[in-house]
């Protein structure tokens, strides 16, 4: 499976002109709230959706849509809010130089009117791929799928896609040596394996079966990622899309979190990552191995208010650290105050 | 006045005036360890502890190379288990603070400076951050009850890079 090597969008959301070429391995985003993480996920991820299963027959335009959510699925509501009409183009390329675009602009209404170039030939690869948004889903899956199928709900698609994913069962045959180091290294976070009865996720331990809801939410997340392996969603050649990792994530275990991303990268799968989190940084920093592909992206506003990215293969050289720079103004003010008479 | 520890040289010329306590050639009160310097200002009294796991191997020899490595990553090892900290910076601090007293030079408030020699070590300011809070922590508190007194008012954490941020008219250079 041929991984994703460079994305090119224009005029979508609050990007100007953003062109940038990914590591195999993986590729952390970077930027303050508002630069477009999220949006530049979604839409790699819309494109990876599509290569797979029922996605493959909703196309491009389609999953792109469903995945933003935007208001009475316009979808030029995506498009770069300007003064004047835009054009908004998105285009990705992978390994072997298969490209997948889409033009539209911001009065463009119906996903049929999307000008989507490439979709056959990319279709042709499959690439399986997963995205953890933000918020944790598996607690809520009871239910949710059967109503997302009937009933217009405000969820973006990419909840209920992890959802499905969750729901796949275990691969066929023997657990290879790799995963089942990965499966073992989540179990001792999570003390116990997940299990489904029905709509229902349980982790599993000494004392019993533990209903998610009872379980903290950042646990539930590693939880989501020990089922993703185990059911193979997760395997050499796929992409993994992940928003904010930290988020309810006690920084104690940051570390195994970023163990598992770095381990997934060393079996083959593609992983992006957006954080607002020194700790995971540090954590890459400090944990990445000779031979380990990272790069940094990080996204921030030019003067003319457009986001731009600017890219670097190492923590040391990221440009602008909004993470960092944070840092760096409370180390300033702590002494600056120390000197004036100090601490209470 | 230009004074040195190890190969970091201050210009305290600034200063209203600058102590040496831990001087080597002075006798010092048995049990007692002291800070490198005070430093008098108009408006408080700046102790200044100097760790400089930067500095060069001493001959340049290999044995004394690795001498320097073996102290270095116990320096790591020091700031790992917090022992820099609890055995090293913080008696430093409350002693000092006793000498000054004793000798009736305690008339201003104090704050604790500590250095550290790190232009090979990557240091980002959250580290610092963090690395202070725990300093100040211990200094207010390190047995069962916190002191009654706050005998320095606060802390700051520098390295070569960030000396001139809080001590601009102390310049610092590497010899």
């Amino acid at each position: 499976m041929s991984k994703i090597t460079r994305v090119k969008l224009e005029n979508l959301t609050a990007f100007g002109l953003l062109d940038l070429t990914f590591s195999p391995g993986v590729n952390i985003l970077i930027g303050a709230n508002g630069t477009g993480k999220t949006h530049l996920l979604k839409v790699l991820y819309a494109a990876c959706a599509i290569t797979v299963g029922e996605d493959a027959e909703k196309g491009f335009g389609l999953k792109l849509r469903n995945v933003f959510n935007p208001y009475e699925g316009r979808i030029g509501r995506i498009s770069r809010r300007q003064s004047t009409s835009v054009k908004t183009k998105i285009a990705i390329t992978r390994q072997g130089g298969s490209r997948l675009s889409a033009e539209f602009s911001n009065h463009t209404n119906k996903v049929d009117d999307i000008r989507v170039i490439g979709e056959s030939g990319w279709q042709k690869e499959v690439l399986e791929s997963a995205y953890i948004p933000v918020k944790e889903m598996l607690a809520h899956a009871p239910g949710f799928l059967a109503t997302a199928a009937k009933r217009e709900i405000a969820f973006e698609e990419v909840y209920v896609d992890i959802i499905k994913r969750a729901f796949l069962p275990k691969l066929m045959g023997p657990t290879d040596k790799d995963r089942a180091r990965l499966l073992n290294a989540l179990q001792r976070a999570l003390e116990g394996k997940v299990i489904a009865k029905g709509e229902y996720f349980f982790l599993k331990n000494k004392q019993g079966d533990l209903e998610f809801t009872l379980l903290a939410e950042g646990m539930r997340k590693l939880a989501l990622i020990w089922l993703l392996i185990q059911n193979g969603t997760l395997l050499s050649g796929s992409v993994l899309f992940w928003d904010e990792p930290e988020a309810n994530l006690n920084p104690s275990l940051m570390g195994d979190v970023v163990e598992v991303i770095l381990e997934l990268q060393r079996l083959g799968v593609q992983v992006y990552l957006s954080t607002h989190n020194y700790v995971l940084l540090k954590e890459f920093d400090l944990r990445r191995k000779k031979g380990d592909a990272i790069r940094y992206i990080s996204l921030y506003r030019d003067e003319a208010e457009a986001v731009v990215g600017h890219v670097s293969d190492t923590f040391r050289g990221v440009d602008p650290n909004t993470i960092a720079d944070t840092f760096t103004d409370l180390y300033q003010r702590d002494i600056f105050r120390a000197l004036k008479g100090g601490a209470e | 006045m230009k004074l040195r520890e190890g190969e970091l040289e201050f210009d305290f010329s600034a200063a209203n005036g600058v102590k040496k306590l831990d001087d080597p050639e002075k006798p010092l009160p048995h049990g007692m360890a002291l800070v490198d310097f005070v430093i008098e200002e108009d408006q408080h009294l700046v102790m200044l502890e100097i760790k400089d796991p930067s500095c060069k191997a001493k001959g340049g020899n290999p044995a004394a190379e690795a001498a320097l490595e073996k102290e270095r990553a116990n320096f790591v090892k020091k700031v790992q288990n917090d022992s820099l900290i609890a055995q090293e910076l913080t008696p430093k601090a409350r002693d000092s603070y006793s000498y000054l007293h004793l000798m009736k030079s305690d008339g201003k408030p104090i704050i604790y400076a500590f250095l550290l020699g790190a232009d090979k070590l990557t240091l980002d300011p959250a580290l610092l951050l963090a690395f202070k809070d725990r300093l100040l922590s211990r200094l207010r508190q390190e047995a069962d009850q916190p002191w009654e007194r706050h005998y320095v008012t606060d802390c700051v954490v520098l390295t070569e890079k960030t000396w001139a941020l809080a001590f601009p008219q102390y310049p610092l250079r590497r010899v």
